[in-house]
């Protein structure tokens, strides 16, 4: 299997003032196609800055990060942009969906930065608005929606231009644990029927069952990597959590 | 992104904060506003410019009228009234001015015509015939008088309507004059016979009229008709000087000898009640004009008279002027403002875009189209308020301005303010640029955005 994501001796430093937050000390890390791989640990100890740095929202202090071809650390805010829209769907913990747009407006979105027209991206919304559950609930304003509601359609939006990545920060991390396992089916299964890979931050339990490889951060640092899908099963995980 | 879908997505923006929008266009509608009706005034000025130009006959021509100031030493011993006139001295002083090219004096007297069954009260004017053409005098029909002319007269353009038929007119009215009528006359100044008297009772019987005796009758004859323009020359009728000063001298002196027992005398010397002054170049006439008035004598010209409208309009330009480019300026810092603002309150909203997917030029032009709207949004109205200003002071301006130093010699229809097709779609582009203007650095600064802020919850 090719890798898809290098990383490679990462380390941010955080200045706050005199101070300096060690937020990441040397994480090496290959992620592989098609792979879903589950960025576990307690709250603080770095998931979210790799996640933003394999998206290239933040730069890091010192080492690589290669997606594809692209040396992310190298590249400009121009060069950025283009390849988040390229290649990146993320999906976020408090969903952010534009609040004054309805749900087929918001998944629309990403498609309308592409340059589709207005009928051929209001159709794939339509389309995967109804593949995550909302086909009855296009035009409703986020507001108007159940969290469970909204992460789906923040899920449509993120599938919809079909990313070659999937990023998702703790997706189930406001969601109730009924809510959690529909929407990590939800996740899993389009990435499946696309071939998408996933980069998945979690502290939830319910979430690890579904990862083909669970990397254990702690303090800045990979404390482990467990490999062996299914060894989680979903009460395991919960007993082991 | 395509341009249309960024258009829809910067009104709806707007649309989202009406109250602000509102205002912030406000501000647009009145920079833009004040400066199309300050370009409109202009433009007005440029038109009745033009107009009075071709109306008013020649702009190097000084009109010189006797001064009424010193009305009480010229009165007559029985204290009967004299008109005050230009004496012939006046006028070789006038001659001698520097620059001065030819000083044309006119002699003017009320006659009573006759054609066929019409008569009309005449403004008859003496003038050297040679003069004529040196004063723009053009001919429409025939041609101009000659110097040997004695009896030949040159009718203005709209002469026709002053001569009405007595007998069909109801007695009372013919009092008044000048009285127009529509009806069809069918003589011709060119052809028919034409008398002509200084007698006013002439031709009619006249309420109170003198009878028994019978006014002296010359027979004139039409030679010329003159070209339609000025207001000046079209109600005149012109003959040689020299002839119409002895034909007046003449009933003067019949008039004397009847009035004998009153024992008044009149003047030997002949006066003039008008002279126009030719200057040789337009630029000198402003010049010649405070030595001719230094002679005890009333100039106006033409050239004096716009340059007191200009200076009026010069001023009222500059005040709407600089109103304008102030509240334009404002108006600009306030769409700055406000898209600063709206950058502040969507910076999370700019944040999702660009992890989305949104490239650094739609977050851009997302801005500066908003930026635009609201200058464009403006401009449309301002262009519309200028509009009804326009009419409004077309419609109430002449009286507004009566006096004053706008309005000086135009003809009534004359328009305040003008605004072409083109001026009013500079005032849209240029508003909407006003606002791309003021868009640029809050767009730039919208781009600099980090989408971190926007993932990072609370
Ligand atoms: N912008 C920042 N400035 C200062 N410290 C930061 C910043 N972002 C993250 N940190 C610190 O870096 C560490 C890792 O943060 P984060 O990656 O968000 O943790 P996690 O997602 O695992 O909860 C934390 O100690 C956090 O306080
Ligand atoms: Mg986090």
């Amino acid at each position: 299997m090719e890798t898809i994501i290098k990383i490679e001796n990462l380390k941010k430093v955080y200045r706050m003032g005199q101070e300096k937050v060690y937020a990441l000390k040397g994480i090496d890390l290959e992620i592989k196609k098609g792979e879903i791989c589950c960025l576990y640990g307690t709250s603080g100890s770095g998931k979210s800055t790799i996640l933003n740095m394999v998206a290239g929202l933040e730069k890091p202090t010192r080492g690589s990060i290669i997606v594809k071809d692209y040396h992310i650390e190298k590249l400009d805010e121009k060069q950025l942009a283009r390849f988040r829209q390229k290649y990146v769907g993320f999906i976020f913990q408090s969903y952010n969906l534009l609040p004054n747009l309805t749900a087929l407006e918001n998944v629309s979105m990403p498609l309308a930065f592409k340059g589709y027209s207005k009928k051929a991206r209001e159709k794939a919304a339509i389309d995967m608005l109804k593949a995550v559950g909302l086909g009855d609930r296009l035009s409703h304003k986020p507001n108007q929606m159940s969290g469970g509601q909204q992460q789906r359609a923040s899920i449509a939006r993120a599938f919809v231009v079909k990313p070659e990545i999937i990023l998702a920060d703790e997706p189930t991390g406001n969601l109730d644990t009924n809510t959690t396992i529909e929407i990590m089916d939800l996740i899993t299964d389009m990435a499946k029927k696309y071939g998408q890979t996933i980069m998945l931050v979690s502290h939830d339990t319910e979430a690890l069952a579904y990862s083909d490889r669970i990397v254990h951060v702690k303090d800045g640092l990979i404390e482990k990597i467990i490999e062996d899908k299914g060894k989680y099963t979903l009460k395991e995980s919960a007993a082991n959590a | 992104m395509k341009i249309f879908d960024l258009v829809r997505m910067a009104l709806k923006n707007l649309f989202r904060s009406k109250v602000r929008t509102i205002l912030t266009v406000l501000g647009i509608v009145i920079g833009t506003t004040a400066i199309v009706i300050m370009l409109s005034l202009g433009i007005a000025m440029n038109t009745a410019y033009k107009e009075q130009m071709s109306k008013m006959g020649s702009m190097n021509v000084i009109n010189v009228h006797p001064s009424y100031d010193n009305i009480n030493t010229r009165r007559g011993r029985n204290d009967v009234w004299v008109e005050p006139t230009i004496s012939q001295e006046v006028l070789d002083q006038i001659a001698l001015i520097p620059n001065v090219e030819t000083v044309t004096p006119f002699y003017q007297t009320s006659v009573k015509m006759q054609i066929d069954k019409y008569v009309a009260y005449v403004s008859l004017t003496g003038i050297k015939p040679e003069a004529m053409p040196a004063l723009e005098y053009k001919i429409a029909e025939g041609r101009s008088l000659n110097p040997d002319d004695k009896l030949q007269i040159v009718f203005g353009y709209n002469m026709k309507e002053q001569f009405y038929n007595p007998k069909s007119m109801g007695r009372g009215r013919m009092i008044y004059g000048p009285i127009y009528s529509n009806e069809e006359k069918d003589f011709n100044f060119l052809e028919d016979k034409i008398k002509m008297s200084f007698d006013m009772s002439f031709g009619e019987k006249l309420p109170g009229s003198q009878t028994g005796r019978k006014p002296k009758v010359y027979n004139v004859e039409g030679v010329g008709i003159l070209e339609e323009g000025s207001w000046e020359t079209s109600y005149q009728a012109y003959m040689n000087i020299d002839e119409l000063v002895k034909l007046h001298e003449e009933y003067k002196k019949s008039q004397q000898n009847q009035d004998q027992k009153n024992r008044r005398k009149t003047t030997t010397e002949i006066g003039y009640q008008q002279a126009k002054v030719k200057v040789n170049e337009i630029r000198n006439v402003l010049e010649v004009q405070e030595q001719i008035r230094a002679l005890g004598v009333n100039a106006y010209s033409m050239a004096e008279s716009l340059e007191s409208a200009n200076k009026a309009q010069a001023v009222m330009q500059g005040v709407l002027g600089g109103i304008g480019a102030i509240s334009l300026l404002v108006a600009a810092i306030g769409i700055a403002n406000t898209m600063v603002m709206a950058i502040y309150e969507r910076t999370k909203e700019i944040g999702i875009m660009k992890v989305i997917g949104a490239r650094l030029k739609d977050i851009k032009r997302l801005f500066l189209y908003e930026a635009s709207m609201i200058g464009l949004i403006g401009g449309v109205i301002g262009i519309g308020f200028s509009f009804g200003v326009s009419y409004l002071l077309n419609k109430l301006g002449p009286r507004l301005f009566a006096g004053g130093g706008i309005g000086i010699g135009m003809g009534g229809d004359a328009k305040l303010s003008i605004i072409p097709v083109w001026l009013a779609v500079m005032g849209m582009i240029f508003s909407a640029f006003i606002g791309l203007i003021s868009g640029f650095f809050p767009a730039r600064k919208a781009t600099k955005i980090s989408a971190l802020s926007a993932i990072r919850t609370e």
